[in-house]
């Protein structure tokens, strides 16, 4: 079989505190790039991204502080790359979901891990510091039911398709429960996300200038690898300034990415991200007579050395 | 007065219609016949997941409304006195009202199921909150003028179609905006330029065909206006490629007066959209009304939604010029003083909003004053 291999990176809401942490203490590849990622940004974040992560102390709790969660979410999904070229696996296409997107680029190399990793700890200063907090919630249906119940979603931005019965809206922190309620009255199952700032919609557009100007700082490069984006479903060679905040400031639609590729060609989807969300999504996004396969390589659930063993096997299975 | 309602592609789902087909087994068999399935099985059971697929969900959903018609005639229910269906419920308020029979309607929809199925590449999405002029200016500005206006539901739920790509381009246009745009699963560009070619072909079907008189007044989905009996022909061929004028249709009717709607079938998607279109009825009355009595207010109300966000927008700008973050202000609500922990910013697409210190919410702009 010749399935073209597509790394995922997911983005905010996936994180979790000690995500990737026995890969940490066991496998040399990801230790090493941990300490590189936690070295470029522990001045900027004030403190050890390594031992912030890794404390076992917060162990559970809930991991939502953008400071540390955008480029602990680069760090970990990064690092799981550079082991995955160790293993000799490599991809032909990088998908990125939301922030996913800039770890895209930086696997790619269209930017510098360091320029990425700094971007998104000013993403995260400049969002916390001038947008309101919000809310966000995933919520397993199709999106009609926006359509047929326009009256309780009035406050809410629709801001990604998973796949299609789940999506993802966002809204202010007071209206959050009144719909979570609505939502419960109708049946539907709902989860609120990890994510306290309006990402994907016009709430953070008080830092478009601001934030636009730092971008137009960083150094672009065309990449190495193709990517696609989960925002406009189009594969890229290159990437231009503006597309950072287009992509942290419009909706994403997954769905819409994965049909993409799969209409060109059979694929193994490899979840990157810490919780394998991604990995989930494609299996019910693709159609039953698919050939392309998910795999991830981790979840929230520990017991990294365990998953990876079963990633590899599927892996070679699949490709060959 | 009643009108009977008749859903169209999207309320279907499995289940539907059970009891019915024990209930009218002539019927039934004719269907099955025509199709050449079962059709019980596929509208309970649907084993080979073919319900949600155009060229099976529209003679099901026909099917399924027309026998629900059957059972209101059956169970000593009166005509009504205006029957409307939307999209493919057309055919089922054409049938209600005599114009062809259930086995013709069922040959026609079934023929234009498999026309439709044909289409590919396609997108369609929801546009809820917005307006067909701030619609149709977005798409111009976007330089997407290849995008049609498939549904007018409701003022504030219109439909756009197209080709997927133009469609997956439009979104961020519409969410600069502050409108909701939500992308809908259909393969095809229903009701858009993009189905010419079937509705050619389906021109070609109708020739031979033969339509009565209707004994019921139908609203037509291109006009939003009862049926000229003389070009039933024409008119199902030019839906197919056309806007469904839905609230046009919905409002005629409200203006005649006292009206009761039921809807027959499947689902209620058509009452919930009854509840919205008259909701933007008595608000329209209501201006009118003040209209006539207040000569001073009627150029204000005739201010259209991309007025007022223009407005909004102007009056964000305005703000953001003079107050910086941390300005001190006074709301109408509230006795003390407040002061700004945000720009100024449009919410919702229209709302000029800004954000206070110790408060979640939003403040509305138009509410505050700089102290």
């Amino acid at each position: 079989m010749n399935l073209k291999k597509v790394f995922l990176f997911s983005g905010q809401g996936s994180q979790y505190y000690g995500m990737g942490k026995e890969l940490y203490e066991n496998n040399k590849i990801f230790n090493f790039g941990m300490n590189e990622c936690s070295e470029i940004v522990s001045a900027a974040i004030g403190k050890s991204l390594i031992e912030m992560l890794y404390d076992p102390a917060k162990k559970g709790q809930p991991f939502d502080q953008l400071l540390y969660t955008n480029p602990a979410l680069i760090s970990v999904q990064y690092s799981l790359y550079r082991m995955l070229q160790d293993m000799n696996i490599h991809p032909e296409y990088f998908m990125g979901y939301s922030l996913g997107e800039i770890t895209s680029c930086i696997a790619s190399e269209m930017l510098s891990l360091e320029n990425g990793l700094n971007l998104s700890v000013t993403i995260a200063k400049m969002v916390e510091e001038k947008t309101p907090k919000a809310a966000m919630l995933a919520i397993m249906s199709g999106k009609e039911i926006i359509v047929q119940n326009p009256d309780i979603f009035s406050a809410f931005w629709l801001i990604a398709t998973n796949f299609s019965e789940s999506f993802v809206v966002c809204g202010l922190p007071k209206d959050i429960q009144t719909l979570q309620k609505s939502l419960q009255h109708e049946g539907i199952v709902s989860q609120q996300l990890p994510v306290t700032n309006g990402f994907h919609t016009p709430l953070i557009d008080a830092v478009e200038n601001d934030l636009k100007a730092e971008i137009q700082k960083i150094q672009l490069s065309k990449g190495k690898i193709p990517i696609i984006s989960s925002k406009d479903a189009r594969i890229k060679n290159e990437v231009s300034h503006n597309d950072f905040w287009d992509v942290l400031r419009y909706s994403v639609n997954f769905e819409n990415a994965v049909h993409t590729i799969t209409n060109q060609h059979d694929c193994v989807f490899i979840d990157l991200g810490p919780s394998g969300s991604l990995a989930t999504s494609v299996k019910y996004i693709l159609d039953a007579d698919s050939k392309s396969i998910p795999l991830q390589l981790i979840n929230q659930y520990g017991k990294n050395l365990q998953t990876l063993e079963k990633f590899t096997e599927a892996f070679h299975k699949y490709n060959n | 007065m009643k009108t009977y309602l008749f859903p169209g592609q999207g309320s279907q789902k499995k289940g539907m219609g059970a009891g019915l087909f024990d209930e009218f087994p002539e019927l039934t068999k004719k269907a099955d016949k025509i199709l050449g399935y079962s059709i019980k099985e596929l509208c309970l059971e649907d084993p080979n997941k073919q319900l949600n697929k155009t060229q099976f969900t529209q003679p099901a959903l026909y099917v399924v409304n027309a026998l629900s018609y059957q059972k209101k005639l059956k169970d000593g229910e009166k005509e009504p006195n205006y029957v409307a269906g939307h999209s493919l419920g057309e055919y089922n308020a054409l049938q209600a009202a005599g114009v062809f029979s259930f086995e013709s309607g069922l040959k026609l929809v079934k023929k234009r199921g498999e026309l439709m199925s044909k289409a590919k590449n396609g997108g369609m999405a929801a546009i809820l909150n917005s307006s067909e002029e701030q619609i149709k200016e977005i798409l111009k500005d976007a330089n997407l003028d290849t995008i049609d206006i498939a549904n007018l539901n409701a003022s504030s739920q219109i439909v756009i179609s197209g080709l997927k790509e133009d469609v997956t381009n439009a979104q961020p246009f519409f969410e600069k905006a502050g409108v909701m745009f939500i992308p809908l699963n259909t393969s095809g560009a229903f009701h858009s330029r993009y189905m010419k070619e079937a509705a050619d072909e389906f021109e070609k079907f109708l020739k031979r065909k033969r339509f009565y008189e209707p004994k019921i007044e139908v609203i037509a989905n291109i006009t939003g206006k009862p049926y000229d009996h003389k070009k039933v022909s024409e008119s199902l061929v030019n839906q197919l490629y056309n806007s469904v004028r839905w609230a046009d249709g919905m409002t005629y009717l409200l203006e005649k007066g006292e009206m009761e709607f039921e809807e027959l079938g499947v689902g209620e998607v058509l009452t919930k959209l009854t509840g919205y279109i008259k909701r933007d009825f008595s608000e329209k009355e209501k201006t009118a009304t003040e209209k006539k009595t207040t000569k001073k207010g009627v150029k204000k109300k005739e201010i259209t939604a991309v007025k007022s966000t223009q407005d909004s927008l102007a009056l964000v700008t305005q703000w953001n010029a003079s107050n910086p973050i941390g300005t001190k202000v006074k709301s109408d609500f509230y006795d003390t003083e407040l002061e700004t922990r945000t720009e100024a910013i449009i919410l919702f697409g229209h709302r000029a909003a800004v954000y206070m210190k110790g408060y979640n919410g939003y403040f509305d702009l138009r509410e505050v004053t700089a102290v």
